[in-house]
């Protein structure tokens, strides 16, 4: 073999080399020369074009609760970390906020589905950004209590709204959402929820074509679906889609719902209990089995996805069933071609209590939190100003007169967005920086993410009009070695409590025997211990209130 | 083989199993472009089956048109080209000294790079070594920490085992060098090896998305899987907050226009690899 | 007069450490520049495979994503013991152990039937096709896979039961008969995988000598006759590596499949330690947990590998080293 063969293949690979070399630095170059190593947002960023810097605020930006604006003496940059699939560098939000407050927002946005794990890595990596959410609350406060991210309280005296709206009307976030020591160290979100999002939903125009009224409570619910199935025998009146959640999803109905479930306080009671084990739960089981065994029930509800049960529910297959409100619009919106009267209404509550979940009005399980750094002051008091009136209204409205204006409702109507056909937040955050998850810290109600369609708004109704809400149980505080203790106790609970809770409904040979061998099973996986803990937290909690 | 043959009941046997194992793959993806191409009511009832209903193409407009579009095509053909490349070239190198039977060390080298393939740490120390090397939100992040596949390496070492030794030994008394003997000699003989590992490292690259997405920040430089899936706004999670149901929303034939449009080009290269696999590529090679 | 003439054979020194080390010495030497066409891959063993490793230790600690790996305060055998000690330990040991060994036993003969078969098509259009058709399916996600089965193994309307029907029988719920699981697993992993494969061994057979195939004509072989004679035993060295390395990989069965097709009703033979691992995730990141279990899985897996690896050698066969 010659030298040049080798020579030849030299050649070859250096050219390839240059070659591809090349092309990858130009596909980087194009990115807006941003090929420093540390990519990750930190505030040193030298590369900013010098702010101007910011003068006395001419304008009137509305009720800032107090704070003065801008905010900082001299521009700030202040990056974080949120989950969105839009880049929203100069969008109008960003902007204001500079303008308004001195700081510019640097958010780095992550796609939804990966946030969680990019999260991981970059706190691993020692790059925090300055304000970022999303971990779990036990490991936030073990973070803070080793100075990683600041005590939100600690500042309260140079941030009047959170002063007022949290520790003046609801201090009992400090002892549910705080650490052993009273420190705050997640951002808690004022109002976001709505009444009512979940709940019994069933085909009117089925019901109103055969002449069956809707259900008012438990008996009718069981009348309604054989009187359908009476009519449709090929079909089962009510199918769902969450699997074993359905469980859990019903136990509001039967007074033994939690966001703790299986685990649930009995306000009665005054302590925590096993849901799975009481009678109440045996009563549900029981209906359960019942409308299963009369082929109400869809056979497959264990099974079923979302695609199969939207297919059940959209071809008169199934007629009831129970899932997120929204579901009444949308999939009215995917058939109307195909069938122009079908119609979704939210029923009521099916269970002796006849409630349905109560949403908390403030949750801070966002997690949201400010790094322990040199920004920290600057990070919190943006924080402050969103959640002051002004702040929340940019981020959830807009800007009167430059983005959105009222119309004759007294709702925000968007011009430049005119042409899409749903104006939702999605398109607010992607054509504005509107409502980034995490900075809605006060939703304005007027904003078009409470704007409730026709069916919405019957739901909310029906609900409200006789305040069919389940207490809210309260919101418990672990310590570290608590949490761990219950994750082990409750995952084989819960895992143990959804098999026994299928096999109940669905063999017929279940009955009161193996009721009692599963009561005897849970004292053996540990029940006790697990209410032990819960228990003592709720003396905690009450002794601090 | 060479002469023609009858057409026998071996090969009619032969004809339909394998025409059934066709169809078994194929169905599935027809099933998946047909909604793709159906509308929404449709689909939503489920009465989509092997053929579209309501025949349109807006999913893949509604695709094709985002201009994230072409720019993260274009970023997977790079990063699939180049990462290959070096997956292949970095193989070879490993394959060959430790295919030759008398190698230095060799069954301890063997043994510590195959026990690699069961320890996994984890993508967090992972992350601080690609951090520390300065290649994050780099298209090196993409192509060096996964440069050598063990299972390819263990598979290429496994052919260029085959009769590397009695050439080795030919082509040294010759008097050649290493390097020749492995770039000159083995490699144009190893073409079938060497197109089934390219082929799965191609494949690797084309599907790869969760390495992108925590090794990139800038959004320029997603690739195809990536941007893909951005655009489902798809959400998994099963918390309380409305948004995240609302997140939920992307239609079935939208998820499905992204499927087949990321298919496509896979579809073209392996008519194009298998021609490598022909056979007697390996001629006289033997002879000694 | 002494024998002078008597060559001496030279007496067998036991080897000094010396001489071990000069004759280490000769190898590295005559072996110089195979070593330094391996120096590219070393080097990135050692920077990219073993300098992650330290993050093993996060098994041992009490893992804090904000102190770091190194910072985390020790704690010996905690994890290990708590999972060992977890009342399902026996039943997800015997559950990933079944499926994984189940899966292995059937579905590797199927890469090699199809590359088999797929070599003995003389229509170049077909073959060409069916190859593609063959491994297409691995570009789909387990999500969408699993949203198939769970469509056609449906006991009201999917395809399944409406051939069964059609057949005279009743419909069955596949899905939660503890029974089918594995069955339905595995199918669908031999589904899934065949085709991609199947690539290996294609590239195998297309290596055989074709005077191989002559010398058998010569001897009046019939088709069948050179596929047991010929074909096989010349890709007999691919189909052991594989055999080996499949084998260490048996019990590393990932979460998402099997949490997509189990259900309550099917936990009992379904729930592996991923699976596991993954919902006591949901109630909160424990990742020295993951980690802790992870390890566990290595050693097993690496001890199966060593064993398949020895007994293939021991009955004549090649090995990995």
């Amino acid at each position: 073999m010659s030298k040049n063969m080798t020579q030849k293949w030299v050649g070859t690979l250096l050219s390839c080399t240059m070659l591809v070399t090349l092309a990858a630095a130009c596909s980087s170059n194009s990115n807006g020369g941003n090929n420093t190593v540390n990519n990750n947002g930190t505030t040193n960023a030298g590369s900013n074009a010098p702010i101007a810097s910011p003068a006395a605020p001419a304008v009137d930006y509305g009720d800032t609760g107090g704070l003065t604006l801008p905010l900082v003496d001299k521009p700030t940059e202040i990056t974080w970390m949120v989950s969105s699939d839009f880049n929203v560098d100069n969008t109008l939000v960003v902007k204001e906020l500079e303008e308004r407050t001195g700081i510019k927002v640097k958010f780095q946005t992550v796609p939804s589905s990966q946030y969680k794990d990019k999260l991981s890595v970059t706190l691993a990596s020692g790059d925090l950004p300055d304000i970022f959410y999303g971990l779990p609350i036990n490991d936030l406060k073990e973070i803070g209590q080793e100075g990683g991210v600041v005590a939100i309280n600690d500042y309260a005296d140079m941030l009047p709204n959170f002063s007022k709206l949290y520790l003046e009307e609801n201090p009992w976030i400090i002892s549910s959402y705080g650490d052993e020591s009273g420190k705050l160290f997640s951002w808690p979100v004022y109002e976001l929820n709505r009444d009512v999002n979940h709940g019994f939903m069933y085909r009117k125009d089925i019901l109103d074509a055969n002449g069956i009224q809707p259900w008012t409570d438990t008996d009718s619910f069981y009348s309604v679906l054989k009187q359908l199935k009476e009519i449709y025998p090929d079909s089962y009146p009510y199918a769902s889609k969450t699997g074993v959640g359905v469980f859990r999803d019903w136990a509001y109905g039967w007074g033994v719902g939690s966001y703790e479930y299986p685990v649930f306080y009995n306000e009665g009671a005054g302590e925590w209990q096993l849901a799975s084990t009481t009678a109440e739960h045996k009563a549900q089981l029981d209906f359960m089995k019942k409308l299963y065994n009369e082929g109400l029930m869809d056979p497959e509800f264990i099974t079923d996805t979302a695609d199969s049960w939207s297919s059940k529910m959209t071809t008169d297959r199934s007629f009831v069933t129970w899932d997120w409100i929204g579901r009444l619009d949308l999939f009215y919106g995917q058939v109307k071609d195909a069938n122009p009267s079908y119609d979704l209404r939210y029923g009521l509550p099916v269970g002796p209590t006849g409630n349905i979940r109560t949403l908390p009005k403030v949750d801070a399980n966002f997690a949201l939190a400010v790094a322990n750094n040199k920004n920290s002051e600057a990070s919190l008091k943006l924080l402050d100003y969103l959640t002051s009136i002004s702040g929340s209204q940019l981020i959830s409205l807009g800007v009167e007169g430059v983005n959105f204006e009222w119309d004759e409702n007294g709702k925000p109507v968007y011009p430049e967005l005119a042409d899409r056909d749903v104006i939702d937040i999605f398109a607010l955050s992607e054509k504005y920086g509107m409502w980034l998850e995490s900075t809605y810290l006060r939703p304005d109600k007027r904003s078009v993410y409470f704007n409730y369609t026709e069916r919405e708004q019957e739901a909310q109704d029906l609900i409200n009009s006789e305040q069919r809400f389940e207490a809210l149980d309260p919101v418990l505080n672990f310590t570290a070695d608590e949490v761990s203790e219950i994750v082990d106790i409750k995952t084989s609970i819960q895992t143990a409590a959804e098999e026994f809770n299928t096999k109940y409904v669905l063999d017929a040979s279940y009955g009161d025997v193996q009721w009692n061998e599963w009561i005897a099973r849970t004292e053996s996986l540990g029940v006790a211990k697990l209410l032990e803990i819960y228990n003592a937290a709720q003396a905690r909690y009450d002794a601090a209130q | 083989m060479v002469g023609q043959r009858k057409f026998g009941l071996f090969d009619l046997f032969n004809t339909i199993v394998l025409a059934l194992v066709a169809c078994a793959t194929i169905i599935p993806l027809i099933y998946i472009a047909a909604i793709s191409l159906s509308d929404t009511a449709s689909v939503t009832q489920g009465k989509v089956w092997l053929w579209p209903k309501g025949l349109n193409f807006n999913a893949y407009s509604q695709v094709l048109n985002d201009i994230k579009i072409p720019r993260a095509y274009l970023n997977t053909i790079m990063y699939t080209a180049l990462g290959t490349f070096i997956n292949v070239f970095m193989t070879c190198l490993a394959a060959y000294p430790l295919s030759q039977r008398e190698f230095v060390g060799r069954k301890y080298w063997m043994f510590l790079i195959v026990i690699t393939m069961f320890l996994n740490p984890g993508i967090i120390p992972n992350y601080l070594i690609v951090k520390e090397l300065g290649m994050i939100d780099s298209v090196w992040a993409l192509v060096i920490p996964n440069a050598i596949w063990t299972f390819q390496l263990i598979i290429l070492k496994s052919f260029f085992e085959g009769s590397s030794s009695a050439i080795r030994e030919a082509a040294k008394v010759d008097g050649a060098s290493d390097y020749r003997i492995l770039f000159n000699i083995m490699l144009p003989l190893s073409k079938p090896a060497l197109a089934s590992i390219a082929l799965f490292y191609f494949i690797g690259h084309w599907n790869s998305y969760f390495l992108p997405m925590i090794y990139l920040n800038t959004d320029t430089l997603y690739p195809l899987q990536v941007v893909l899936r951005q655009m489902l706004v798809f959400s998994e999670g099963s918390g309380s907050s409305a948004i995240v149901e609302a997140a939920a929303l992307a239609p079935q034939a939208k998820k499905n226009a992204t499927i087949v449009l990321a298919m496509i080009p896979v579809l073209l290269v392996y008519p194009f690899a298998q021609k490598y696999f022909a056979k007697g590529v390996m001629l006289g090679s033997e002879k000694g | 007069m002494p024998d002078t003439n008597i060559v001496s054979l030279p007496v067998k020194e036991k080897p000094t450490f010396k001489s071990k080390m000069a004759r280490l010495g000769k190898r590295i030497v005559r072996d110089r520049q195979l070593l330094i066409i391996f120096l590219p891959c070393l080097l990135f063993y050692l920077l990219f495979r073993y300098g992650p490793l330290y993050g093993l230790i996060i098994a041992f600690k009490d893992y804090s994503v904000f102190r770091g790996i190194v910072d985390s305060p020790w704690v010996g055998f905690e994890y290990f013991e708590k999972f060992f000690n977890a009342p399902e330990f026996w039943q997800l040991f015997r559950n990933t152990f079944l499926l994984g060994f189940l899966t292995l036993v059937f579905s590797f003969p199927a890469p090699i039937l199809l590359a088999l078969l797929l070599n003995e098509v003389r229509i170049s259009w077909f073959k060409k096709g069916v190859q593609t058709a063959s491994y297409l399916p691995t570009f789909l996600s387990v999500v969408i896979i699993s949203s198939m089965i769970i469509d056609f193994l449906s006991p009201t309307n999917g395809i399944v039961n409406n051939i069964l029907n059609s057949l005279g029988f009743a419909s069955k719920y596949f899905l939660i008969d503890p029974d089918w699981f594995r069955p339905i697993y595995i199918i669908s992993e031999i589904w899934t995988n065949a085709g991609y494969e199947s690539i290996v061994y294609l590239a195998a057979i297309a290596g055989i000598s074709p005077t191989l195939y002559e010398a058998a004509k010569v001897d009046g072989a019939s088709r069948f006759k050179m596929i047991f004679s010929v074909t096989l035993p010349s890709i007999l060295p691919t189909v052991l590596i594989m055999l080996i390395l499949k084998t260490g990989n048996m019990i590393t069965i990932g979460y998402e499949k099997v949490l997509l097709l189990y259900n309550t009703m099917t936990y009992e033979v379904a729930d592996v330690f991923s699976t596991f691992v993954y919902r006591k995730g949901l109630l909160a990141n424990d990742y020295s947990y993951g980690a802790a279990v992870g390890l566990f899985e290595a050693f097993v897996a690496m001890a199966l590998l060593l064993i398949s690896n020895y007994v293939s050698k021991r009955m004549g066969g090649n090995g990995l080293w």
